[in-house]
């Protein structure tokens, strides 16, 4: 009864119509919405322009700045990552615990919440700079940017390396000490080594993340001209399409060298993937030196992670930040005048996390099938990760502005936006989902004489609804507090929340920014706590597949 | 129970020396624990042990998982420190010194190679820390690779070999910095069968070779029956016998290493005034002087099925076949007795059907006693 399609190899088994409808119209959307915007941006400016790259002294400033930035929020970012994640897969640290938390907490912050905050604790009417320690600093700049974007950084090596270190038998160490070696050498000589390509691997995250870093350098950068920010200038002060085109093309090609070095390392695999992870018992004893410096580090940096979540807190419940430190609720109670924003923000984004997380369902499903086509897929599905914020804010901009595809000044524009950019989360997760299902599940449905629908409907849909809930949640998470795109895509008609915080914090609007801020802060920790209660809902039923 | 759990070894039967056992038990101890404690959390893991292993001996700890035979070795290691006792290498403590300075190594279940380093530089691993110059190490590597059959496998990485040679690798760096004591945590249990006897033959070849002492853990009561010198059979964290390979097995102090080592069939009786028990129809002296409730030990190999009329004098018991398997060399028969279960191998199967009802003979010199446990 199923008609199947030719394929090209005869081995391959056949592929029934729906599933072959199902990936046409995938392939078609990521055509349109991945594939026809990036091509937009580099089609857009002619030549001339292209060249004026070279000529431009604030773009070629802004090019060297962004390299430098790079370098240096990426070291100090993996390195301080390397120690958390030291400390906290270590049994004998003290408080290994509390670093951890410490070391999570950043990720849930908007992309533009350390720097505020930052600005709000150490700047000139900063709360520990001038009250307490009475200093008159200017955070704005390069250094202000660096401590921003270390602080929010961190905590991507810190998972990456974690995982490495945690793949790491203690037996190794072990060995090590039997055959002579103090602890300090056998750190040195086994474990740091055996981490190394963990920690490479957490240098390209970073510095791709870095790179692209919109939100804290819109907010702390200053007057240091920077690549990611300088196609917004071009855009909102200049109204020069051309310009920000360029500069958002030049800013792909480091991306996505990054992109590529990245995904080759993780493609090659690791040396620690031997056995299973032995005890923690069996981890040999941290030098005392050693324990002393990580414990220092960590707790100066957690100092810098609370005094994040403190400013934004108090600076929403405070009378006036700097003047009048009385505490009241008043802001709080603003936060309703901004409803008709927020009420967009909430829309597009839940629109945009259900396209992210079905499609990315969908796409990982098909990536399982032989489909002819299924290459070019997997490529679309993971090709919005190498694409910095911004370039996909341009893309849409130039590609959907205009017929024959109007989207322009509506929330869809946002929506089809975020939604396709954050595909590869959803994407990646779900199949390495897949890949957790064993093959003779699908096997034995199919001897049952279940069909692809039945095969979708009776094993993959339940298999995965956790995925498919972990990915919705994420990307809810990241769409509701997105800046990067957003701010070239809003337009009277669908101005989103984060963008009037960045209007708010322009115009030092402090307490009403911050308490914007906590407005998302909150929705992102009730996504969190919903996450973790369907992880663990679901937990004990699909154990053992 | 009473002399089970004395951590003290050798019971009478300690001192008795088989023709077949090796004279161990005179040399100086080499490795000496003295009641050695440990606790991992509010878990005691090793209880009371102590042990004397000699010089150029080779000791089995052997017992199931979580018996405290890893735990035993990596307190001699220097992994965990004893919540009490002490540990001597030779007339040194060595208690609370840290691994890389007791001049001993071990060899891990895991090999524990590392992924980064060659084959080469991982058995040079040793010798760098202690700073041997680069000719010496050069020369040593050689040696030792060609001493585990490896020769030639110095520039290749741990992931391009077999578990089997892996292993070796891991034995040759082990060997490379020739350490007084060589410690092996189940250095053959992720290997297949075939491989893992081959290779416990050349672990016995490369101990008397070198003559090193060595303190082997399994959890494979064939594997220690065929290696060691000495075994001690350990049962939550305490040692539950300590002795030669044909002593545990023939002589068991406790009902547990009976069961645990080889198949076992039990009568439980007790032992009259006059030094005797009763045991298929006969009264039979106990030679060994224990009294009271005891448990006789019958090894089914020294159980002798008859169909047809019995001998005089000699101790037997009814039974009736329910089960069988042949196992190539024997034959193995579950017989349904008054005492339970019986298992009995016979060396030239004879078949018999099922139902059969039959007379298991029993060998009186054969007899072994155990205190009856509660």
């Amino acid at each position: 009864m199923a008609l199947s399609f030719a394929t090209t190899a005869a081995t391959r088994p056949s592929v029934e119509r729906g599933v072959m409808i199902a990936a046409m119209i995938a392939l078609v959307a990521l055509v349109v919405f991945v594939l026809f915007p990036t091509a937009k941006v580099l089609a857009y400016p002619p030549l001339a322009d292209y060249l004026q790259m070279f000529k431009r002294t604030r773009w070629l400033t802004a090019a060297g700045n962004s390299v430098v930035i790079t370098v240096l929020s990426t070291l100090s970012a993996t390195i301080i990552g390397f120690v958390f994640a030291f400390v906290t897969t270590r049994r004998d640290m003290p408080a290994r615990r509390f670093f951890n938390l410490m070391g999570t907490l950043p990720l849930f912050a908007p992309p533009f919440m350390v720097a505020f905050a930052y600005i709000l604790m150490f700047g000139r009417q900063g709360l520990v700079t001038r009250e307490m320690l009475g200093l008159n600093i200017n955070i704005f700049g390069w250094h202000g940017l660096w401590l921003a974007q270390t602080v929010a950084f961190f905590p991507l090596s810190m998972t990456i390396i974690r995982g490495v270190l945690q793949g790491i038998h203690p037996s190794s160490e072990q060995a090590s000490l039997t055959l002579g070696a103090t602890e300090l050498k056998a750190l040195r000589t086994v474990t740091l080594p055996l981490a190394m390509p963990g920690i490479i691997g957490a240098m390209l995250v970073v510095a791709i993340t870095v790179l692209a870093d919109f939100g804290n350098a819109v907010v702390i950068a200053g007057n240091y001209p920077l690549l990611a920010t300088e196609a917004w200038f071009r855009m909102e002060g200049l109204a020069d399409l051309n310009g920000a085109a360029v500069v958002v093309a030049v800013l792909l090609i480091p991306t996505i060298a990054l992109f590529l070095a990245s995904r080759y390392l993780t493609s090659r695999g690791s040396f620690t993937t031997v056995t299973g992870r032995g005890s923690d018992m069996d981890q040999i004893a941290t030098p005392l030196g050693v324990k002393i410096a990580c414990v220092v580090l960590c707790s100066i940096v957690s100092l810098l992670v609370v005094s994040l979540y403190v400013g934004i807190l108090l600076a929403g419940l405070v009378n006036s930040w700097g003047r009048d430190w009385s505490l009241t609720f008043k802001h709080w109670g603003e936060v309703m005048n901004y409803w008709p924003s927020l009420q967009t923000s909430l829309l597009a984004s839940l629109l945009a996390a259900a396209v992210t997380a079905v499609l990315g369902q969908i796409l990982a499903f098909l990536n399982s099938r032989s489909i002819p086509f299924r290459k070019t897929l997997d490529f679309l599905a993971v090709l919005p990760g190498a694409l910095p914020g911004v370039f996909v804010g341009v893309g849409f901009v130039l590609a959907f502005n205009a017929p024959p595809i109007q989207l322009g000044g509506s929330i869809w524009i946002i929506v089809l936006a975020l939604g396709f950019w954050h595909l590869p989360l959803a994407y990646q997760s779900t199949v390495s989902a897949i890949g957790q299902i064993h093959k003779s599940i699908e096997d034995a449905a199919r001897d049952l004489g279940a069909s692809e629908l039945r095969l979708v409907r009776d094993v993959y849909v339940p298999l995965l609804s956790r995925s498919l809930i972990a990915s919705f949640l994420q990307a809810f998470i990241r769409s509701v507090s997105n800046i990067s795109v957003v701010v070239f895509l809003v337009a009277p008609g669908n101005v989103v929340v984060t963008f009037i915080i960045l209007q708010m914090i322009g115009g030092a609007n402090w307490t009403g920014a911050a308490s914007l801020t906590t407005f998302l802060l909150f929705i992102t920790f009730v996504c969190v706590g919903l996450g973790h209660l369907v992880a663990a809902r679901n937990a004990p039923r699909l154990r053992g597949v | 129970m009473l002399t089970a759990s004395q951590p003290t070894k050798s019971t009478d039967a300690g001192r008795r020396i088989d023709g077949l056992d090796r004279n161990t038990s005179t040399a100086q101890a080499h490795v000496r624990m003295t009641n050695v404690v440990k606790d991992l959390g509010c878990f005691r893991a090793v209880d009371n042990v102590s042990l004397d292993i000699p010089r150029g001996g080779m000791l089995t700890l052997l017992g199931p998982s979580g018996c405290g035979k890893s735990t035993t070795l990596r307190l001699l290691a220097g992994f965990y420190h004893p919540t009490e006792g002490e540990i001597f290498l030779g007339d040194e403590e060595i208690t609370s010194l840290p691994p890389n300075r007791r001049r001993m190594t071990m060899v891990f279940q895991e090999y524990a190679l590392f992924p980064h380093l060659t084959v080469a530089a991982n058995v040079a691993y040793g010798l760098k820390m202690q700073k041997q110059p680069r000719n010496r190490i050069a020369a040593r590597v050689a040696e030792m690779l060609e001493l585990v059959g490896l020769a030639g496998a110095d520039g290749k990485y741990p992931h391009q070999l077999s578990g089997g040679q892996q292993q070796r690798v891991a034995l040759a760096r082990a060997l490379a910095i020739n350490p007084e004591v060589l410690l092996l945590d189940e250095p053959l249990s992720n290997l297949d069968a075939k491989l893992r006897v081959k290779l416990r033959e050349e672990i016995v070849r490369l101990q008397k070779v070198l003559g090193k002492t060595m303190v082997f853990v399994t959890h494979d009561q064939e594997e220690a029956l065929s290696i060691s010198d000495q075994i001690a059979v350990m049962n939550k964290g305490r040692i539950e016998q300590l002795g030669s390979p044909t002593d545990i097995y023939n002589r068991p102090t406790t009902r547990y290493v009976a069961e645990f080592i080889g198949q076992a069939n039990f009568i439980d009786v007790d032992v009259a005034g006059d030094g005797t028990v009763g045991i298929g129809g006969l009264s039979l002296p106990v030679k060994s002087g224990i009294t009271g409730a005891v448990t006789a030990v019958i090894r089914p190999e020294t159980v002798k099925i008859v169909s047809g009329p019995v001998p005089v004098g000699s101790p037997t018991i009814a039974g009736r076949v329910s089960r069988r398997a042949f196992h190539g060399n024997m034959m193995r028969y579950w017989i349904d007795t008054d005492f339970g279960e019986w298992t009995v191998d016979e060396a030239a199967p004879d078949p018999r059907t099922q139902s059969d009802d039959v007379k298991l003979l029993l060998s009186a010199d054969r007899l072994h006693f155990v205190p009856r446990e509660a």
